[in-house]
């Protein structure tokens, strides 16, 4: 699903954010990216969107060389690949629902197919009571329950998570986890960068634990740190 | 190919974004408007000038004069070939009466033409207006062209006739009797008393045409004021030049006005735009919304400045000419109508492209995600 091969990323200041990184992710896995700030998490997640492009190495997403695609094609990669940050970036003049809404009149979906579709994935992450409500309107979790909405919306085969828990308390990051977790059984792939030590090492998934842009550890079902 | 209902999303995000950022898009549309404004008032003027000047161009005629000699057929022959030549819009004839008349008028001196009445010296002519001053060179080669085939012609029957008199002399001389009955033989290879024959005395005449102490009989005199003519041409050239430079300049003065103004409004929506792009909108689907905000703000911009200047166009025609009476004396300024018919479209295109470039130029930065 997801291969990098020989990484590496060396941003125009000089300092390398991935050295030499390999790493493959199957289809319907569900992975954490482990590591301090500044161990190349949020690099990751930027090559896979190719938000940034590396330095050296390929990166393959569903046997395709994204290196290889041009500019004109990445919104068509992105529309395979669903998205959410730690700052939720909902737009604060829409609803919940033309937030999520959004996300499918962009790929040009039909308003048949948005009426239908948006109210089943509100009801999924439990917000069918606020979707009239505005982004400021909502809690933290809320808000990152809009977002999650609207990165599966299109029903991408990735779902990539920046510190999706980062601004939130722990009981709501566990609401949204476990709605991460209901996402990948349903057949998504998920990778989820994090820092969040207790929901690593209590969802005992793969870890993949990253230091100084190099792969510390890789391991099948893990906590935090195992070693580091 | 885009699809309808993208389209309407974009018209929908346009018109409220410009609600939303109400007081940017006022300033946009203001500077529309100045800027609009000012191509307008330019266009007016240079316009206007390039009107008058076809005035006063249609004004500077050329001359004809013709000789007295020649028969009023002829003349009006002349006059027919004259009315034939291209570029020329009207052809006058001035008589003999005509001319002493305008003379009268003009001189004020009646003492100086008096008397005249009966052995009028003043030449009949012809006054020629052409339909530009820069055409004024081909309309004299042509008219040149009339007075030599008419010289040519009547050269030949000049000599034709004195040739046969000759004959008819040199057979009286031999035998009177017979004299009269050998003239319709003569043709241009007949010979007279000295062996030459008809065509070479018309070669050797239509030769000395144009030549020294040549009179000629039809068209005697053209005159034209060249030197108007082609500081017309200049101006008109210096006028148009200008009114490119103009319009050029104001373009990319507003258009940077322009740019810095939906630069703001793409920046608050800087966010949004981000967003787009992370949820894998195309950049053309983000742009549609900012270049049909931009239309509309380059539209009404332009339609606004269109309207007040239409409405009040003829009533400061009209000050100037109440104001300024020897104005409308000389000349008329471009009517209105005729001036918005075309200046509107302008308008509109210039607002509209001015938008449209604005918005797609302030997006683009941003589009780098």
């Amino acid at each position: 699903m997801i291969s990098l091969q020989n990484v590496t990323k060396i941003y125009d200041n000089g300092s390398q954010a991935l050295k030499n990184v390999s790493l493959d992710i199957e289809k319907g896995e569900f992975v954490f990216v482990v590591g301090s700030s500044g161990s190349g998490k949020s690099t990751l997640i930027k090559l896979l969107l190719k938000e940034v492009e590396p330095t050296s190495g390929n990166i393959l997403i569903n046997d395709e060389n994204i290196a290889q695609i041009s500019r004109k094609e990445i919104p068509y990669l992105r529309r395979k690949i669903g998205v959410v940050f730690q700052d939720f970036r909902l737009l604060p003049s829409k609803t919940v629902y033309e937030n999520i809404a959004f996300a499918m009149q962009v790929v040009e979906a039909t308003p048949r197919e948005i009426r239908r579709t948006v109210p089943a994935v509100i009801s999924m992450v439990g917000l069918s009571k606020k979707a009239k409500a505005y982004p400021n309107q909502l809690s933290g979790g809320e808000q990152q329950r809009v977002a999650l909405a609207r990165a599966i919306i299109n029903k991408p085969p990735v779902l990539l998570a920046d510190e999706p828990t980062g601004n939130l308390d722990p009981e709501t990051a566990w609401e949204i986890m476990s709605l991460l977790k209901d996402i990948n059984m349903r057949g998504t792939t998920v990778v989820v960068a994090t820092h969040a030590k207790e929901i690593v090492d209590a969802m005992q998934k793969r870890v993949i634990a990253l230091k100084k842009g190099v792969i510390l550890r890789d391991v099948r079902e893990g906590g935090y740190n195992d070693e580091i | 190919m885009m699809k309808f209902r993208t389209l309407k999303y974009h018209i929908r995000q346009g018109i409220s974004g410009l609600f939303k950022n109400r007081l940017m898009s006022l300033a946009a549309v203001i500077t529309v408007m100045a800027c609009v404004f000012i191509l307008i008032i330019s266009l007016c003027v240079v316009e206007n000038i390039g009107y008058i000047l076809d005035q006063l161009e249609t004004k500077i005629g050329i001359s004809v004069f013709i000789g007295d000699n020649i028969s009023d057929k002829d003349v009006s022959f002349i006059e027919q070939k004259l009315k034939e030549v291209s570029h020329v819009s009207d052809v006058k004839y001035i008589s003999k009466d005509d001319a002493l008349e305008w003379g009268r008028k003009n001189f004020n001196g009646k003492e100086f033409l008096a008397g005249l009445e009966e052995d009028n010296p003043l030449p009949r002519s012809f006054d020629l207006f052409i339909d530009s001053s820069e055409n004024q060179r081909v309309v004299i080669d042509a008219i040149e062209k009339i007075q030599r085939d008419f010289e040519e012609d009547s050269v030949s029957k000049k000599v034709e006739e004195n040739f046969k008199n000759s004959i008819i002399q040199q057979k009286k001389d031999e035998n009177s009797e017979n004299a009269d009955l050998n003239i319709e033989q003569i043709d241009d290879s007949s010979k007279d008393a000295d062996g030459v024959t008809l065509e070479e005395h018309k070669k050797a005449a239509i030769s000395a045409i144009g030549g020294e102490g040549y009179e000629y009989a039809g068209i005697y005199k053209i005159s034209a004021p060249q030197s108007a003519a082609d500081s017309l041409a200049a101006i008109k050239n210096t006028v148009r030049i200008i009114s490119i430079i103009l319009i050029i300049v104001m373009g990319i003065i507003s258009t940077s006005i322009i740019i810095n103004t939906i630069k703001l409004t793409v920046l608050i929506r800087k966010n949004e735009i981000n967003i787009m792009k992370y949820v894998g909108a195309t950049d053309w689907f983000i742009r549609g919304p900012f270049i049909v905000e931009g239309l509309f703000i380059g539209i009404i911009g332009a339609i606004i400045p269109c309207i007040i200047s239409w409405f009040s166009y003829d009533e400061i025609i009209n000050i100037i000419n109440q104001d300024v009476s020897i104005v409308k004396r000389l000349f008329e300024f471009s009517p209105g109508s005729e001036l918005f018919a075309f200046i509107i479209p302008i308008s509109l295109i210039f607002g509209g492209g001015l938008g449209a470039l604005g918005s797609i130029t302030s997006v683009r930065k941003h589009l780098k995600v």
